[in-house]
């Protein structure tokens, strides 16, 4: 009675919780006003621009650029440098291409004009040879203005770029452009965005909690064994001892790992979807998820901090395995089987990093793939069976695909069901031994479940609001002779080789190393002495000392270099 | 008459549970539905250079498989029409003065009108303009259209 009493507690809190995110992400929008911008659009003979209306939004802003820079060519409706627009200029400079203009003898400082003039950048059948907004972005960054080019930043040329889109009537004043976005915003046709998110995610979570909570409620009751026995039953034995399931002794982490597995494998399948591995199509149909697709933003973000707390919580599993000295005998297999399923989640999370294929990943996908170059012997064989050809291309992407949806995740899924397999075959999690003469306490399956239930909405509701604060890496894509370098650093489960690279020898700190440290902590059940079989179930038993230390000193270490990297 | 109050709070809980899951399985699959919502950007109207109106031979006629369609010039001016069979969209093939499809058989009349099923539809006609400078120019809304 008194569970169910907190667990009417636990609703509206989590409510509340929720309920005040909610609002808190609807007050930025509503603050519009339309009140004049300080900034008042210089005055002209012919109308400038619409006045800006405050807050400006990034086509505003835009329209200053345009009017500084722009609008002396292609016109103060972006129409181009055609007659009429000429008409409007002082008499003697009416000519563009007369001497002593932009024709020859052009001034000092000027330049000459192209026969062609400047294009119309608004009305039908302007701007023919772009079709997403990024590719325009990029162009008038790399080459407006004419004179002298490369002299606007990066924001005005997104401000431009939204000020062209307006000019269309394709802008959506809702959205700001950026290298991240544009590849899934078209120039010839508006795009519609999604609605929040939010209120589903809410009623989703919410309903989800309330029958979570329930059925751990109805599992406390006890109930009679009128089904056959399942897949579940099998997972979930009778009754185990009461020791195996103390949050104090487990943490939960091998656990919370499935959870977090299982939610890899379903958003993943999803974003299978969407995802379009070619090169010149990853980045931009990973944008389109992320900025256009109802929902694939938030199944991206669920992806991507899935992984991110896998990787978490199998090293905090790691660490309690390591200093509960649960690896002892029957179970030390059970322990290089999990140590496998680590390299396999490190190298997941790789190829999955290289599938955005944007600018975010391009040193780490060239650094990551040259060390295997340095291999003695092999090295040049498995570099180019890796990238699938001389230098990386298309081949790549599809062979990093293939290994993220179909090679690793297949041997990732066997082997984790037959570490799981293993956790009962070895007689369950390491536990006391019965003390002489005492029966052991054990608690029945619907209990285990709801401790299961218990860490899963916990879980659920941290990844749930890592995925609605913090979005997912996302860069512009990859483009030739990249004009705006994104991030050079590795990914952050590989920060650690990163600074032991910078040690010395590629091979010996890059590969050597990181590979003979998995090897000797997978072999730390096998060379040093094990936990005695009276300290099981207990933390820091005296038995495999010398292993704990071994063990912790070398995580720790890749924890620090880790921190190190970060900071750099 | 205690066994009597347990049963009925088990009920209860039991049904709750269903209904929270139910309702959230079928929020959950309305969220699906919304993600497979989206709608791919339509494909632009794409034009093509056909070359100097003046040059076409008065009742010739071209065929251009990349677009695939067939021009011709007449008295009255240009026509132009899809070459994509109004049945099931393969390309149909010149079959002496006529067309026909080589998938299932559809028999089209050189003014696109359907000769023999199982299209019921005629060939659609395209657009053809004559630009500033004289060019030719076909405009196609697509794959299909």
């Amino acid at each position: 009675m008194r569970s169910l009493f907190r667990t009417f507690i636990a609703i509206p809190a989590v409510l509340i919780l929720l309920g005040g995110l909610f609002l808190f992400s609807g007050t930025v929008s509503a603050s519009s006003s339309p009140e004049q911008n300080l900034l008042t659009t210089p005055v002209t003979e012919r109308p400038g621009p619409v006045p800006t209306i405050y807050p400006p939004v990034q086509a505003d802003n835009g329209a200053q650029v345009y009017w500084g820079m722009c609008q002396d060519c292609h016109g103060d409706q972006g129409q181009g440098l055609d007659a009429e627009w000429r008409s409007t200029f002082a008499p003697a400079s009416q000519d563009c291409w007369g001497s002593g203009c932009h024709g020859e003898d052009a001034p000092e400082n000027s330049f000459l004009l192209p026969e062609a003039g400047a294009p119309a950048l608004a009305g039908p059948g302007a701007l023919p040879q772009f079709s997403m907004a990024f590719e325009l972005g990029t162009y008038i960054y790399e080459s407006m203005p004419y004179s002298p080019t490369g002299s606007l930043t990066n924001d005005q040329a997104w401000e431009l770029t939204a000020y062209i889109l307006h000019l269309n009537d394709k802008n959506n004043p809702e959205l700001t452009l950026s290298g991240t976005n544009s590849a899934a915003i078209l120039v010839h046709q508006e795009v519609k965005l999604p609605g929040s998110e939010l209120p589903g995610i809410l009623i989703l979570s919410l309903f989800l909690i309330i029958g979570a909570v329930y059925i751990s409620q109805l599992s406390s009751q006890t109930a009679p064994e009128t089904t056959r026995g399942n897949f579940y039953h099998h997972l979930h034995p009778a009754t185990i001892p009461e020791a195996q399931s103390k949050f104090s002794f487990t943490l939960g982490a091998g656990g919370l790992a499935i959870f977090f597995s299982l939610v890899l494998l379903i958003t993943g399948a999803l974003e299978m979807y969407y995802y379009v591995p070619t090169p010149d199509g990853a980045a931009e149909s990973i944008q389109i998820l992320t900025s256009i697709v109802p929902y694939g933003n938030l199944i991206r973000n669920l992806h991507y901090w899935s992984a991110q707390l896998l990787v978490i919580t199998m090293m905090v599993h790691l660490v309690r395995i390591i200093l509960t000295g649960a690896y002892a005998p029957p179970r030390r297999f059970n322990f290089v089987l999990g140590m496998i399923l680590l390299v396999l989640i490190l190298l997941l999370d790789f190829t999955g990093y290289v599938l955005r294929w944007d600018e975010g990943i391009r040193w780490a996908l060239v650094v990551g793939t040259n060390l295997l170059k340095t291999i003695p012997g092999i090295g040049e064989g498995l570099y180019q069976f890796v990238i699938g050809g001389v230098e990386p291309g298309a081949p790549t992407l599809i062979r990093f695909y293939a290994w993220h949806i179909f090679g690793l995740t297949l041997a990732m899924t066997g082997i984790t069901a037959w570490h799981i397999f293993r956790v009962r075959r070895d007689g369950g999690i390491s536990a006391p031994p019965p003390e002489r003469g005492e029966k052991t306490k054990r608690i029945p399956r619907s209990k285990l479940v709801g401790k299961e239930v218990i860490a899963m909405i916990i879980a659920g509701v941290v990844l749930i609001l890592l995925s609605v604060l913090i979005p997912a890496p996302i860069d512009q894509p990859l483009i030739e002779n990249g004009a705006l370098v994104g991030d050079s650093g590795a990914p952050w489960f590989f920060l650690w080789i990163q600074e032991t690279l910078q040690w010395g020898d590629p091979f010996l700190w890059g590969i050597a190393l990181p590979l003979i440290t998995v090897i000797l902590l997978g072999l730390l059940p096998y060379i040093l002495p094990n936990a005695k079989k009276e300290e099981w179930g207990r933390w820091l038993p005296s038995g495999n000392r010398l292993g704990q230390i071994v063990g912790i000193t070398i995580i720790a270490l890749i924890f620090m270099l880790t921190l190190l990297g970060w900071l750099r | 008459m205690k066994e009597e109050i347990s049963f009925t709070r088990r009920k209860f809980l039991q049904l709750s549970a269903k209904l929270a899951l139910g309702l959230a399985g079928i929020l959950g699959l309305g969220g699906l539905v919304r993600y497979f919502s989206h709608e791919p950007a339509g494909q632009t109207p794409s034009s093509y250079d056909l070359g100097l109106a003046a040059e076409f031979p008065t009742n010739g006629k071209l065929i251009r498989l990349d677009i695939p369609a067939i021009i011709y010039k007449t008295k009255d001016g240009f026509q132009a029409y899809s070459l994509v069979c109004t049945h099931l969209g393969c390309t149909v093939e010149e079959d002496g003065e006529n067309f026909s499809c080589p998938c299932h058989g559809s028999q089209f009349n050189q003014d696109g009108s359907v000769l023999k099923g199982p299209a019921t539809k005629p060939l659609s006609g395209l657009k053809v303009e004559i630009s500033e400078d004289g060019k030719l120019i076909l405009r196609n809304g697509g794959l299909g259209k």
